[in-house]
Order: C-alpha cells, then sequence, then structure tokens
C-alpha cells in the first residue's frame, strides 16, 4: 500500500515523495490520537484520518511544489525538508515513547487456516492490502481517470496539448498517494506500534521497492512488496545483523541488470 | 572504399517502426545527402550511425571495423564525429573553451586532476586552424551565449571539424540561417578537404543539392532511391513524395 | 582575470583563518572554528558533485561515516594513527566506489532515490552490527594522536591541522575546477549529449569525480572522529547527509566559498538553536524548504541580487 502510493506519485510526476514515510507515520499518529481522544472505532478513524492526512499531502502540493514545477531536483529536496518538519513534530506532540496501538476488538485472536493458525488482524491486514491493490489496479486500468493518470506517465506534454488539466492531476494524485501512506500507516500501527524513526524505517523500503519493481507500474510496486517484505522479514529473523543489508543485494542486482526495474515503465 | 556500411538496420520505438531494414554504402571522400519528409527517420538513422541509440539488429560497419555494438563516445573516438539540430555547445564558455573541450575529447590527458600546461601549445594551434576555417578567430573569446545564431551553427561544426574526423555527420547544418549565413556555412561545407566523408542531413535543397554527390531518399523509414541529383529527379516516386500525390 | 581574483581570495580567507588564533583566546569558539573547517572540508568535497557534476546525493554521510568508523576501528585495535588513516583512506576509496558505482546507474532524481536508500542501509548497517560497530553505543577514542610528535590535544594544534588540510582542500579543488577532468565534469553537467558525441565517456568521468571528491569526504570524516574522539551512527544519518547538502546550498553552491559560509551558518545556528529548544530537526526541514524555494543559489548571492536591484 506504501509503494503503491509512492509509486504512483512518482510515476505521474517523477517525484520520489521524501515524504512518504512521514506521513505513514503522521497518519499512524493522529489516528490513535482521535481514537484515544474521541473513543471512535478504530476503521472509522483510519478513514478520517487518512482522508485528512490526503488533504494535507494535496495542500503541501498545491502551494510548495507546484512552485517548483520543472525542478525536480528542488521538489525532492523540499520533500525533504518536509519529512524533517513533519518529524520533529510528531516528536513535539506525541514524545520519543512508543506507542502500541491495540489491535482493533473486532479483528483479535486467532483463525484457523489450512491447519496453521494465524493472527486474525494479519489475515485482515492482507485482505486490506489485496483490496486496495486490486481496487486501484481497477482504477487505474479500467477508468477514465485512471487513463488520464496512465496518460499523463506516458507522455504528460501530449496529455497537456490535449486539455487535460494536468496540474490538477498532480495535485490530486498527490493527495491520494499520501493517504494511501496514511493508511498503511494506520492499519500497520497495531503490529509495528508507532515511534519516532518509523518515518525513516519505511522510507527506503518504499524507495528500494520502486527501484526494483520498476517506477510508474503498480504492477511492480505489487510484487516489488512481496520480495522486500520476504527478503527483509527472513533477514530480520535468521541475520538481525545484516537485515537492513539484505536490501541492497536485490536492488543492486536489479539496478545492475535491468535499470528499469522489473515492470518499470522508464528508467530511474 | 567504404568507409561506413549499414546492413539492413531496424529500429521500432514503442511499437513504431520507424527505420525499416535500411542498408547504406559511403564511400570515402564521398558527400551523402540524405532527405526525405518529416518523419522519414533522419534523425534517427543519424543517431543509429553515431551510437546515441542502437538498433534493434542490423550491423554498422566504420573503416572496415563492425561499430554496432561500440557506444557512442568509442565512435567519436575511431573518427566519427557529429553535429546536432539542436545546438547543444556550451553556454557559459567561450567559444574558444568549447572548442577545447572538444578536441581533449580525442587526445589523451583527459584524466589530470590539475591543470597541467604539457601539448597546450599544438592543442593552442589547432583551435587557431579550426577558428580560421569557420571564420570565427576574432571573436574566440566571446562566450557562447553572446554570440548569435549563425555563429552557434559554425561553431556546432567546429566542434566536430576540430577533431579530425573521418567521418561527419551533419544534421541540418542550415536549419535557421539567413540567406548570407547560409552561403558562409555552404562554402564552408564546401571548403571541407576530402579527407573528410561527408555525410548530412538537410531540408533546404538547393543549397544541399549543390554539395552532394550522391543522395539518399528516405520515406517512411525506408530507403525509397538512392543516387545522384540526376537519378533522383528522374525517379517517380521522389517526385510524388516531393510534389504531392 | 577570473582566476587572479579567485587567487587573492583564497589567499585572503586563508590568512585571516590563520590568524584568527590570535583573536581567539578562548578554546570553545576556537573548536567552533576548527568544527566548521573540517565541515567544510566534507562539504567542499560533496559540492564537486553537487555543483560541477550536477549530481545531488542524499548520501554523503555513509562515506564521512564509514571513514570515520574505519578510523575507529583500527584505533581499537591497537594501530598506530598513521596506518589508520592510511588503512581508512583506502577503504573509503573502495567503499565509495561501490557506493558510487550502484548510484551512477542514474543521474538526476534517480540519483538521489539510490544515494537515499544507500544511505539509510549503510546507516541501518552501523546500527546493527554491533560486533563490529558497537552499534547506538559508538565507539570511542580515549586520547588524541601524536602525528609526528605533534600532540592533537590542544585545542590550537588541532586547529592548525584542520586549517592546513582545508587549505589543501580550497586549492586542489581550485585547480580541479581547471583541469581536464574537472571541465569534463562540468561539460557532463550541461551537455551530457554533447559529451558523448565528443568523445568522452561520462560514466567514467563523473565516477572517477565522485571518487577524488570523496577524499575530501573521507578526510572530514578522519578529522570529525579526532576531534570529538566518539563515533556513533547517528553520523551516517539522512539528517547529516541533508545537513552536508544545506550547507552547500545555504552558502551558494556555485561560489567560491559557499560550502565554508554555509558550514559556518549552519554550525552557528545549530549552536545557537540548542540552547533554546530540542527541536533541530524541525529547524533545518523548514530552512531547508526556506532556502530551496527562495534563495536556491544560496544566501550570498541572493544577497548580491538585492543590492544590485536596488541601485
Amino acid at each position: 500500500m506504501l509503494s503503491c502510493g509512492f509509486s504512483l506519485i512518482f510515476g505521474l510526476m517523477k517525484i520520489p515523495n521524501l515524504t512518504h514515510g512521514s506521513f505513514f507515520m503522521l497518519g499512524a499518529y493522529v489516528s490513535v490520537q482521535l481514537v484515544n481522544s474521541t473513543g471512535l472505532n478504530f476503521f472509522a478513524s483510519a478513514i478520517i484520518c487518512s482522508l485528512f492526512i490526503g488533504l494535507i499531502g494535496s495542500l503541501f502540493e498545491r502551494t510548495i511544489i507546484r512552485k517548483l514545477s520543472g525542478n525536480h531536483q528542488a521538489q525532492v529536496l523540499v520533500t525533504l525538508g518536509l519529512s524533517f518538519v513533519i518529524s520533529d513534530l510528531c516528536l513535539m506532540t506525541w514524545g520519543g515513547e512508543a506507542i502500541s496501538v491495540p489491535t482493533p476488538s473486532a479483528i483479535r485472536g486467532m483463525t484457523k487456516f489450512w491447519m496453521l493458525d494465524f493472527p486474525t488482524y494479519r489475515i485482515f491486514i492482507v485482505l486490506v492490502g489485496i483490496l486496495t491493490a486490486t481496487f486501484f489496479y481497477l482504477v487505474i486500468e479500467k477508468s477514465k481517470f485512471g487513463a488520464k493518470i496512465r496518460a499523463g506517465v506516458d507522455d504528460p506534454d501530449m496529455t497537456r496539448a490535449m486539455g487535460i488539466p494536468i496540474h490538477k492531476l498532480f495535485t490530486l494524485t498527490f493527495g491520494i498517494g499520501t493517504g494511501l501512506a496514511a493508511l498503511a500507516g494506520i492499519i500497520g500501527s497495531p503490529i509495528l506500534s508507532i515511534y519516532t524513526g518509523l518515518d525513516m524505517d519505511m522510507l527506503p523500503l518504499a524507495l528500494v521497492v520502486v527501484i526494483l519493481g520498476g517506477a510508474g507500474s503498480l504492477k511492480g510496486s505489487i510484487l516489488g512488496s512481496l520480495i522486500i517484505a520476504i527478503l527483509f522479514n527472513f533477514g530480520q529473523a535468521y541475520l538481525p545483523e545484516f537485515a537492513y543489508f539484505i536490501l541492497f543485494l536485490p536492488m543492486v542486482i536489479i539496478l545492475a541488470l535491468k535499470p528499469n526495474g522489473l515492470y518499470g515503465k522508464f528508467s530511474i | 572504399m567504404d568507409i561506413l556500411t549499414l546492413n539492413n538496420l531496424n529500429k521500432s520505438f514503442q511499437g513504431l517502426k520507424v527505420t525499416k531494414s535500411i542498408s547504406l554504402k559511403v564511400k570515402r571522400g564521398e558527400r551523402r545527402l540524405i532527405i526525405g519528409p518529416n518523419g522519414a527517420g533522419k534523425t534517427t538513422l543519424f543517431n543509429l550511425i553515431s551510437g546515441d541509440i542502437t538498433p534493434d539488429s542490423g550491423e554498422i560497419y566504420f573503416l572496415n571495423q563492425d561499430i554496432t555494438a561500440l557506444p557512442n563516445w568509442k565512435r567519436a573516438q575511431l573518427g566519427l564525429s557529429r553535429t546536432f539540430q539542436i545546438i547543444t555547445l556550451f553556454p557559459n564558455a567561450s567559444i574558444g573553451e568549447n572548442l577545447e573541450l572538444s578536441i581533449t575529447g580525442v587526445k589523451t590527458g583527459k584524466w589530470q586532476l590539475w591543470p597541467f600546461k604539457s601539448n597546450k601549445s599544438s592543442i593552442k594551434q589547432r583551435i587557431i586552424d579550426t577558428l580560421k576555417e569557420v571564420n570565427l578567430l576574432e571573436i574566440q573569446h566571446k562566450n557562447v551565449e553572446d554570440t548569435s545564431y549563425g555563429e552557434q551553427r559554425r561553431l556546432e561544426i567546429a566542434m566536430a571539424l576540430i577533431q579530425s574526423p573521418q567521418l561527419l555527420l551533419l544534421d541540418e547544418p542550415f536549419a535557421g540561417l539567413s540567406t548570407e549565413e547560409r552561403q558562409h556555412v555552404s562554402e564552408l561545407i564546401l571548403n571541407i578537404d576530402r579527407s573528410v566523408t561527408i555525410l548530412m542531413i538537410e531540408h533546404d535543397m538547393d543549397l544541399a543539392l549543390g554539395l552532394a554527390d550522391q543522395i539518399t531518399l528516405l520515406n517512411y523509414g525506408e530507403v525509397v532511391v538512392e543516387g545522384n541529383r540526376a537519378t533522383i529527379s528522374a525517379n517517380s516516386k521522389a517526385k510524388e513524395i516531393y510534389l504531392g500525390k | 582575470m577570473k582566476e587572479n581574483k579567485n587567487f587573492i581570495s583564497i589567499v585572503l580567507v586563508l590568512g585571516m583563518l590563520a590568524a584568527a588564533p590570535l583573536f581567539i583566546s578562548n578554546d570553545y569558539y576556537l573548536n567552533i572554528l576548527t568544527q566548521v573547517l573540517f565541515f567544510a572540508i566534507y562539504t567542499f568535497g560533496v559540492n564537486i558533485m553537487v555543483d560541477m557534476g550536477g549530481l545531488i546525493t542524499l548520501g554523503s554521510a555513509s562515506i564521512f561515516g564509514f571513514s570515520a568508523y574505519a578510523v575507529a576501528i583500527f584505533s581499537n585495535l591497537g594501530y598506530g594513527s598513521f596506518f589508520s588513516i592510511s588503512a581508512s583512506l583506502l577503504l573509503s576509496i573502495i567503499f565509495n566506489s561501490v557506493f558510487t558505482a550502484v548510484s551512477l546507474r542514474s543521474i538526476g532524481v534517480g540519483f538521489m532515490m539510490i544515494t537515499l536508500a544507500l544511505g539509510q542501509i549503510f546507516w541501518g548497517l552501523a546500527y546493527r552490527w554491533v560486533s563490529l560497530t558497537n552499534g547506538d553505543n559508538g565507539i570511542n577514542l580515549s586520547e588524541r594522536p601524536n602525528l609526528l610528535d605533534f600532540s592533537l590535544n590542544s585545542a590550537s594544534h588541532f586547529y592548525f591541522l584542520t586549517l592546513a588540510l582545508f587549505a589543501l582542500t580550497v586549492i586542489n579543488i581550485n585547480l580541479f575546477k581547471q583541469s581536464s577532468l574537472g571541465k569534463s565534469l562540468v561539460g557532463t553537467k550541461v551537455q551530457s549529449r554533447r559529451m558523448y558525441a565528443l568523445g568522452y565517456d561520462v560514466w567514467k568521468i563523473r565516477f572517477f569525480s565522485c571518487l577524488y571528491a570523496g577524499l575530501f569526504t573521507s578526510v572530514g570524516g578522519i578529522l570529525f572522529f579526532y576531534f570529538n574522539q566518539f563515533i556513533s551512527p547517528h553520523a551516517l544519518s539522512i539528517s547529516a547527509s541533508t545537513e552536508a547538502l544545506l550547507m552547500i546550498i545555504s552558502g551558494g553552491s556555485s561560489t567560491l566559498f559557499g560550502p565554508l559560509v554555509g558550514s559556518a551558518l549552519i554550525i552557528a545556528i545549530k549552536l545557537i538553536v540548542s540552547t533554546f529548544i530540542d527541536r533541530w530537526n524541525l529547524l533545518l526541514g523548514l530552512i531547508f524548504i526556506f532556502i530551496v524555494i527562495l534563495m536556491p543559489n544560496g544566501i550570498l548571492p541572493f544577497i548580491q541580487q538585492k543590492f544590485s536591484r536596488n541601485r
């Protein structure tokens, strides 16, 4: 989910959004705050907060990023700057102690699945992931809106020439990508808990997934996420000292052999 | 002797076939003109020859060497120089500095970390000789961004000439020039020694035909007809392309 | 001639810096100046690629930190300072070669992405490979070394060593700008297509320039370790790489002493601010955004522009 959002923004706007991890973390923090303050249901809060953060993302794009239109490197630097701002604001607001988020009561416990017990919540996450991926796949591939995005990825100048307001598309896409990141953060929070530095733990994962899976391709992001998740988790289990390094190898191999990534539309 | 041979070059871009089985032979010392309507694939052909893009299939032989897999910068070192349709000069440097960068490209001593004075004098002389050839000697200290378009076009050619190439690819050298400037450039090209083979793309027929020995007409990525001026003028397909159906 | 003007400026600035200890009696301030100088060495190196090569790296702290850790590990294994420094520099070149070779699979924004990802990966490695790096606890140095009987324990001694290395940095980099590789590098930034056509192997130009630039970054890292007598994974963080970039762009990446000015500026702000609030990252981010939008060429050129417009 995180990578789909990232790939969406990168594919269309050619900007690796370095604030992506921060929005992931911010979403988790804000949602927990909302639930604790108002007693709102976990799922309702997830949706509300994702929309809210998505809106913030759109605002950021509209004001700051659009100002630097054309200068990709500057846009990337500005997202980096914002990530520091959000990171510290979170630290100021919620402190340095990790916050553990309780699994929503509706999906607690274990479920038997083919002779093995799985934590129900994890199954839920997998399902949400599949649902999101499917939903976005359908939207991008089958809808008119998706067609506009695909056109923008393939040929921004032509899209503009055809009268499609590409700036509005950018703002909307940035918002959607950001909202996705926030949603991912909220849903992941019962498992990961929320802590300072969560943003910088997640960002390189999104980066490596896009490099691995390829830019501008949803299929690539999904496949890339799977590979990275498996490698990272096994790495942490068996070679904890080198877990991060495990990410290095597939990234290097792909960059060496196929700079476009597995399914990328363009080389980064 | 054939200095350049193309065998069945094919190139597609995202499904669109831009170069269809093009085969071509250019003799040493020849002045070959490549013509064709817009979209015929002339610049793509140049890019394939210079190595800026790689063909899907086919071979390219330069000086009897198979250069199909050779990267573009290596081809330049073998003696294949080119100009670009869009001016690609270094705006913040002077004309002389631009030429210095060009000639260093085919000489040793590129990897120095400190400025050494070693073979500066021979390079300086070569720069002056080339500046004389293109008539830019008086303004050699002017920054490129302060020069006129005509002067820049001449510098484009000088950048390639200073490398003493065996094969020179001129991509629309007259584009955007005034009548007077066209005369200058035309004389310039005429005066280039026959030790340099010239391959040229150009739209301005009147000027270009006067400079060419042989002409290759492309349309839709294919060679339609090849020959001298008379052959082309007599060809019915050529007439169709240029005078309409 | 521009080169003569630069020569005079360099002599003046170095002269002032050499005379500084005469006016600064307090070791505290001398130490700050020392830090400004070795961070300037580090960022002058990074700026070779940013200004001349047009390649903005978000992982420069990896090389900086690697060199520092190498020196730390060798020192604590009992090797003398000469060996430790030499080994560190050599290993840093090898490390940088690998880092750069992977990063140069792309340029522009892609380069930024890869260097960021690599930077985070090596930061993570420094954190978790506890058996080698001691993880979060970092590595200490009990005493600063004697280099050829020159004790580095006094503030002024360390200052002069750093100043000497800084002088070498500025002089070498200015010579590099006039060298054939330096000019080629700028060529690849301005017109890479043209460079290929002229017979230049653009990848190799970028690669070797990165290695050259990395030498200065490594020297900065080694000085950092000896000065603080400590190194921890934080020195390889994205925060550290970003600070280096901020030093460059705030000072003005294309000006003669940009990285020095930027280094002084950022260190000064950091020191002043840390006495009031604890939120350096917030300020770092805000200043970064501010400068990128309003003064992308740096503070000095911005002020110069304002003045010339008012005339």
